[in-house]
């Protein structure tokens, strides 16, 4: 069968290349070559309107972020305040979880895999007090609003395209970003810092239309289902070589490490925690609890 | 070769339904909806409103009104008329100072702004009006804003650079700095095609004997002098706000506007009526563009799903021809596109494609990038369409389309004449970067 | 415009009708203007507030987004009712006044129908939003229909100012 899969990312973009590279590879091996999938961009449907038209069946699949949809259901925002081990996260039953509640809006969970932590990149070194923030203005997306303001900085909203503008004026000071992603951007242009500690984990997702995926035979669903658990450990893998990669580049190309104040670098975790679990409890009734209780219950959560 | 078929009837569609003379939005929805049935059904209503929210809703657009709005503002304050007759003194006899002076000014704006279609509205909207009841000549004021206008995301800042940048493997603040000496080139070249123009035909200024006056004093001089200072606050407003961190640049549209209404404040001309009829008026300019942008991006969503687009821009990369040759398909075929698409689709499909290419055919990613940009701000002003000729038709209504179109055609040659100098000497595009 | 005298005048009934649409959509347009003001108001606060007191909001930018939907969609009906689309209108120039007349009506149909679907489709959508309780991505995030329900809107009033040329050609022109 051929799939026609969404993705939020432009085609040369490292998330696609390190995800969708590897879950075709793993799906053909699996299938026997009878699984492929084609991919077709944000040109085709902007970032952010990707679920509906999955949930619609235009599309059999989907790789995107889950704050990307968060206005029809965030409780996967929730992932990624767990552990970044794919492994347990499907012991724990979080996994499913999220499976469960995507099928009633009509999506198959597919595969979650982890990508990449966050990091503050800024114009300047930090000055070592506490809040290590303070008096800094950072952009801000809503997932990371909390974060920021716990660390005393002045979160702004702009546009994806200013960033990069904003930094090299001043406009701000500062901006949170995946590890994973500084480079392709050349904020290392525009930022001499990173600042320690990262934080969080990004995790995506691999979605598919719950008809669609409903309508194959059980083998058929089996071969999707192992393609989606071993992508999540090879995309594993292949970004922690590339953070290492790209952070030691960075360094190479100028920027340097700046750290937070010790009890904020205590805190910082907790921070994006709690940031993203109150996204994820957000208009999802009682599914947002309970999701949070059962991170809390297996100790996938802080 | 489906794509083949899909992409020729329904261009040719939107060309038949152009010509009826209908909207171009509505050529553009019966397309969309048409497309919507046949691919999708009713399924697909979701994907056609959510693009147009998505269109609707996008911040970098907002950059469209607010210029507009400052354009506004300038010319029902009469400052434009003000800016006109001081330059006038400042320039003294010499032929063709007022073409000189919109070039001059477009240019300006187009460094201010990231965006052609912004600026073309807004000097649409303010300049070309009172170059028209004082005798110019329609088409050569056309070129004089459309080709400054067009300089806007080839100067920095400039959006457009930035996305490019972030998708190719080349420093941004490099392709940023790449842009200026293109963006010198582009604007003299503009000076020298009107001054040629009005050496030859002396009927494309109003007669000399109206606009010649006695020789200036000096305290008149000094007074014309001040009178450009209020304009001088709006571009600080704009640009000076960046420069100094104190604003992005979708926000100096805003600080633009303040800007403007200060100088009206300074000119006497500031009222509430003054600025409602402002606002009336620039919701008007810009929704009449907007909805067309909002609606061919649609078009161009479609045309990407029925692999339409990927298959055109492959296709180019494919053909196995000379390095000459290769790079005007390459060129050619966004060129083409810009006609009906808008340029962040047309960038996001073929800048992955084309990027591997540069190596196999040795072009300098500087360079190749930087003349991609100029193509595709080029398709956007080309008649029969694209997004800078609707602008500047939009703003300017007393203007016929074939006004417009005889004032784009000029420079359309202009900026193939340049981008053929850049192809020769590709130093104009890459030597300032050479020194970040 | 000579039009004007050739054509018969309205019934009373459409006239009365015609100036209700009129009203909606002046009020409409007004709203549009108020939007843009308000966007423009905003950024600059949120400029001053972001340079001098270090104390960005962080709703500013997300509330602009939905006073840019209103600044676009509400001032379509009256674009349409002053018959300010850009059109490529080179061809439709050269015929001859009375079949000029008639594709201009013919044109005007076709533009009301495709905006009574564009207004359906779109409304469909935006039901869906509501029935689902899809909301927006902002900090504050609200209810999506919200903002998506000028489109429709915009959409309906246009169909009808569409309508209104085929029935009342020129009729109410400010020349
Ligand atoms: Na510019
Ligand atoms: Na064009």
């Amino acid at each position: 069968a051929q799939f026609r899969m969404l993705s939020a990312w432009a085609p040369n973009y490292v998330f696609n290349v390190g995800v969708l590279t590897s879950f075709e590879k793993n799906l053909a091996e699996l299938s026997g070559g009878k699984m492929r999938f084609n991919v077709l961009g944000p040109d085709v449907v902007p970032t952010f309107e990707q679920l509906q038209p999955v949930q619609a069946g235009i599309f059999d699949m989907a790789y995107t972020y889950s704050a990307y949809h968060s206005g029809t259901t965030p409780i996967a925002i929730g992932m990624d305040a767990t552990t970044a081990d794919p492994v347990k996260r499907r012991e724990a039953g979080l996994f499913d979880f999220v499976d469960k509640e995507y099928n009633k809006i009509g999506i198959k969970l597919v595969s979650f895999p982890p990508l990449t932590p966050y990091h503050f990149v800024t114009r300047n070194a930090l000055n070592g007090r506490q809040p290590s923030l303070q008096g800094m203005k950072l952009r801000s997306i809503p997932s990371l609003q909390s974060l920021i303001l716990n660390l005393g900085g002045s979160p702004v909203t702009m546009a994806g395209g200013e960033i990069y503008t904003s930094l090299q004026r001043g406009v701000i000071d500062g901006a949170p970003w995946t590890q994973v992603g500084v480079k392709d951007f050349k904020l290392n242009e525009v930022a001499n810092y990173m600042v320690r500690p990262e934080f969080g984990y990004v995790s995506t997702m691999i979605l598919m239309n719950l008809r669609k995926y409903n309508s194959l035979t059980p083998e058929q669903r089996a071969w999707i289902d192992e393609a989606g658990r071993k992508t999540e450990l090879d995309s594993l893998a292949f970004f922690q070589e590339l953070i290492a990669e790209e952070v030691a580049e960075l360094k190479s190309m100028g920027m340097k490490i700046t750290e937070m104040h010790p009890n904020d670098a205590a805190m910082v975790e907790k921070y994006w925690n709690d940031g993203l679990w109150e996204m994820a409890k957000a208009s999802t009734g009682a599914a947002g609890k309970k999701f949070h209780e059962l991170a809390l219950e297996t100790g996938m959560t802080k | 070769m489906e794509w083949g078929l899909v992409l020729t009837v329904s261009i040719l569609t939107l060309l038949f339904l152009f010509a009826t003379g209908m909207p171009i939005f509505i050529a553009f929805l019966v397309v969309n909806v048409g497309g919507v049935f046949l691919l999708f059904g009713a399924n697909g209503f979701g994907m056609f409103s959510n693009s147009l929210y998505n269109t609707v809703t996008q911040e970098t657009l907002m950059a469209i009104p607010l210029f507009v709005l400052m354009g506004e503002i300038l010319f029902r304050s009469d400052a434009v008329r003000i800016l006109i007759d001081a330059i006038d003194k400042l320039v003294g006899n010499i032929r063709g100072r007022h073409y000189i002076l919109v070039t001059a000014l477009s240019t300006v704006f187009g460094a201010l702004s990231g965006s052609a279609v912004a600026v073309a509205a807004m000097l649409g909207r303010s300049v070309l009006p009172t170059m028209d009841e004082r005798g110019y000549d329609k088409r050569l004021s056309v070129s004089a804003v459309i080709g400054g206008a067009s300089l806007a995301p080839i100067i920095p800042p400039s959006l457009l650079v930035i996305m490019v940048g972030s998708m190719v493997d080349v420093s941004i603040a490099k392709l940023l700095i790449a842009g200026i000496l293109p963006g010198v080139l582009l604007a003299f070249m503009m000076v020298v095609y009107t001054y040629i123009r009005i050496l030859r035909d002396s009927t494309l200024e109003p007669p000399r004997e109206e606009v010649a006056r006695p020789p200036v004093g000096a305290k008149e001089l000094f007074g014309a002098l001040a009178q450009t200072l209020p304009f001088l606050i709006v571009i600080f407003s704009v640009m000076g706000l960046i420069m100094l961190g104190v604003a992005t640049p979708n926000e100096s549209a805003a600080t633009g506007v303040l800007g403007a209404l200060i100088a009206a404040a300074i000119f006497k001309k500031l009222s509430f009526k003054m600025f409602y009829q402002s606002l009336i008026g620039t919701c008007m300019i810009s929704a009449m563009i907007l909805i067309i942008i909002a609606c061919s991006m649609f078009f161009g969503q479609l045309l990407s799903f029925t692999g339409a687009t990927t298959g055109l821009v492959t296709m180019a990369s494919e053909l196995g021809l000379p390095v000459l040759g290769t790079f005007f398909v390459l060129m050619f075929i966004p060129f083409v596109l810009c006609m009906f698409v808008d340029l962040f689709a047309v960038m996001l499909i073929a800048i992955p494609i084309y990027e591997p290419l540069l190596g196999v055919y040795g072009f300098d990613p500087i360079w190749f990038w930087m003349l991609f940009l100029i193509n595709m701000t080029l398709g956007s002003m080309t008649p029969p369409f694209g997004y800078t000729i609707f602008a500047l038709k939009g703003a300017a209504p007393d203007f016929s389309m074939e006004d417009v179109y005889g004032g784009a055609w000029p420079m359309v040659g202009l900026f193939i004449l340049g981008m053929a100098i850049m192809y020769a000497f590709p130093g104009i595009v890459t030597f300032l970067p050479s020194f970040f | 415009m000579t039009a004007r005298k050739q054509h018969r005048p309205a019934p009373a009934i459409l006239k009365g009708m015609a100036g209700i649409l009129d009203q909606v959509t002046r009020l409409s347009c007004m709203l549009s203007g108020v939007a843009l003001a308000s966007i423009l108001v905003l950024t600059l606060k949120e400029v001053a507030m972001r340079y001098f007191f270090n104390a960005p909001t962080t709703w500013a930018n997300d509330v602009n987004q939905w006073f840019f939907a209103l600044a676009v969609m509400l001032v379509m009906p009256e674009i349409t009712r002053t018959n300010g689309h850009i059109a490529i209108s080179v061809l439709v120039d050269r015929l001859s006044h009375g079949k000029k007349d008639v594709a201009c009506r013919v044109i005007a149909i076709l533009s009301c129908l495709l905006c009574m679907a564009a207004f359906y489709i779109t409304g469909m959508e935006t039901l869906r939003q509501y029935q689902f309780g899809i909301t927006t991505m902002w900090v504050s995030p609200i209810p999506k229909w919200w903002i998506s329900v000028v489109i429709p809107l915009g959409f309906l009033l246009s169909a009808l100012q569409f309508f209104r040329l085929v029935v009342m050609p020129g009729s109410e022109r400010e020349e």
